[in-house]
């Protein structure tokens, strides 16, 4: 059913569901910290020992970068062109969209680092 | 037959500020401030302010027709929002005694409150705006139920003024990439028509990630329609068939 939409539709139901995950998590460990009794190193370290947050802690900084990649793709389509700023648009283009995948994967490596 | 004179008492000035712009002479646009008297016993229209401008102003330059919401010439930007001057009272947008009138932005100024509309009318032609048919041609007609003509409601009165596709950044910022509510409109119009035949070719055309993806929902299309249409809605229901069809 997927692989049969087209571009736009694949995106648009991509981002979404990326910012779907992207809340699952916020409330998830929102509700660790509100119910938990005292939030200190080893309460941290307790939970992020556990197999499935360790998992859901990936998926969604995996579904941050996907949701930042194309979020920021969008604003970078309708601001940093051509037609706003002549040849220079395509320069900013390219180094935003460089700033932002270097950033990307410099917050992918480091959680991925830290987490297993 | 003398002209009728109006009461002092019943006349008030107005200050409007017009934009401003001839390309054979200025080197670039300005606002102009136009004094005009106007009744007091009668609410006019933007419109009618205009036409006692440019009895001042003869180069005022701007577009009409109907001058009753009908063809959609004289769609321009007052007082920060699109609208048609010949509908818009201008008891409505006076502010102060003073109304701000600027060309409709997002389009290359012709002269004073003129726009170029190519590019608003190529993005039209793209979503092909006519029935098509691919069935034999029946002998008197194609018919409907009444149920299905009044899917139509709400989608076949535009009257392409552009103040919609004008007011929405989307169509700013990507004009030849992003088709507009009001071409957006017009596609949901033809499929959503059941005499209409080209259904998954008009969706296959709008599949690609600017034509109507770029629409972020903003709805200014919504707060300036002069006709109280929905482009936003519309351009929902084009992507709900786009992410629910099964492709043959």
């Amino acid at each position: 059913m997927f692989s049969s939409l087209g571009h736009g539709s694949k995106e648009f139901l991509t981002i979404r569901a990326c910012a779907l995950l992207i809340l699952l998590y916020t409330l998830y460990l929102g509700s660790f910290v509100v119910l938990a009794h005292e939030v200190n190193f080893n309460t941290w370290s307790e939970f992020f020992d556990n197999t499935f947050n360790k998992i859901f802690t990936s998926i969604f900084f995996l579904a941050f970068a996907v949701h930042t990649w194309l979020g920021t793709w969008a604003v970078a389509s309708d601001y940093l062109t051509p037609r706003i700023f002549g040849n220079l648009g395509r320069i900013l283009y390219i180094s935003f969209r460089s700033v932002v995948a270097a950033i990307i994967a410099l917050v992918l490596t480091w959680a991925i680092i830290i987490i297993w | 037959m003398s002209a009728a004179v109006i009461p002092v008492e019943q006349i008030k000035t107005i200050t409007m500020s017009i934009y401003r712009y001839d390309p054979t002479v200025d080197k670039k646009p300005y606002m102009q401030d136009v004094v005009v008297e106007i009744p007091t016993d009668k609410d006019i229209m933007v419109l009618d302010a205009l036409h006692l401008a440019k009895q001042q102003e003869p180069s005022l330059s701007y577009r009409r027709s109907c001058r009753e919401g009908v063809c959609g010439s004289d769609g321009m930007n007052i007082n920060g929002k699109n609208g048609l001057a010949c509908v818009t009272p201008l008891s409505e947008v006076l502010k102060r005694d003073k109304i701000t009138l600027r060309p409709m932005p997002g389009l290359p100024v012709v002269r004073d409150l003129i726009v170029d509309m190519k590019q608003f009318f190529d993005q039209l032609e793209k979503v092909k705006p006519y029935l098509i048919t691919k069935s034999d041609s029946p002998d008197i007609e194609r018919k409907q139920t009444p149920e299905d003509r009044e899917e139509l409601d709400g989608l076949y009165e535009c009257i392409l003024c552009g103040c919609c596709s004008t007011s929405c950044p989307s169509f700013w910022w990507n004009p030849d990439k992003f088709l507009g509510p009001a071409a957006l409109l017009q596609s949901w119009r033809f499929i959503a028509d059941s005499r209409d035949e080209a259904t998954e070719e008009r969706l296959d055309d709008l599949e690609d990630a600017f034509s109507l993806y770029r629409c972020h929902g903003i709805m200014n299309c919504v707060s300036v329609c002069p006709k109280g249409l929905n482009p936003t809605e519309a351009i929902s229901n084009i992507r709900n068939k786009l992410l629910t069809r099964e492709k043959a």
